[in-house]
């Protein structure tokens, strides 16, 4: 089972990594608005919006390989969560500690070996 | 008598120990404290409704206010007027937004100062995107923090 200082450390890195990632988006939305005054050609416009999702897409791609790290460390048995992390970072990030906490209850619950 | 000595003495590993320290009478709680190991009781339950109960509101009200001030802002501003009727509402709606999630943040990090280890860095996480930094704290308030072992 680990222990709670591990989950406390996982929840503050996957947080930080969480705010970091939708700062850098927010800052490049903002950017996108504010150097661009409306008039621009439909084609500069599709490209930048293209952009927005290309970096929000390899923040996903960042998240998961990070997620896929701390599951083979932790040896959780779960199919999706890189997919799931793929398409919606935060989902992936909480389906992740709801695996550990499931993975850690079933544990408890397991029957002793026989000696 | 030895059975309850043996359950006092080690951590119950399975569920049929659990159900002997039932039978014993020793309480959840005891064997919370001795090992370690926490269960819910129902202090906690009322604490998580009552968190639950309060969060959901919350959120609510922002999408409402945020949905109100929408339609007032359609109403009010004369989009044929002036030229750049639609970039001020988007200002607008977005900065009252902004402001809303501030306010979400400043309640999560209320609740989260007593006794949470993340105490800041989730209510940041709460006031750029309230429902994920709502996940977070429900995490580690109510699930993480208790199902795992006591370093003592």
């Amino acid at each position: 089972m680990i222990s709670k200082p591990v989950f406390t450390k996982l929840i503050t890195k996957y947080a930080l990594v969480l705010v970091i990632f939708y700062l850098i988006q927010y800052l490049i939305s903002f950017s996108n608005s504010y150097f661009t005054n409306g008039h621009e050609l439909i084609k500069t416009k599709l490209l930048l919006s293209y952009i927005t999702i290309a970096i929000g897409f390899i923040f996903n791609i960042i998240t998961a390989l990070i997620l896929r790290f701390d599951i083979n460390k932790l040896q959780l048995k779960s199919k999706y969560l890189i997919l799931t992390t793929l398409v919606w970072r935060p989902l992936g990030i909480c389906l992740f500690f709801i695996t550990i906490v499931n993975q850690a209850r079933s544990d408890d619950l397991q029957p002793a070996p026989n000696k | 008598m030895k059975l309850a000595l043996k359950i006092s003495n080690e951590k119950p590993q399975n569920a049929q120990q659990w159900q002997w320290s039932d039978v014993l009478g020793l309480s959840t709680e005891h064997i919370a404290n001795h090992y370690g190991i926490y269960e819910y009781n129902q202090g906690d339950m009322k604490e998580l409704k009552n968190d639950t109960i309060k969060y959901m509101l919350l959120l609510l009200g922002i999408s409402i206010v945020n949905f109100l001030l929408n339609i007032f802002l359609i109403e009010v501003i004369d989009f044929h007027q002036f030229e750049d009727a639609g970039k001020a509402h988007n200002l607008i709606i977005q900065v009252a937004l902004i402001l809303l999630n501030l306010i979400f943040g400043l309640i999560l990090f209320v609740d989260c100062r007593k006794d949470m280890k993340n105490r800041y860095l989730i209510p940041i996480l709460g006031a750029i995107v309230p429902i994920v930094g709502l996940m977070f704290y429900f995490i580690e308030r109510y699930t993480l923090a208790k199902v795992c072992e006591n370093d003592k």
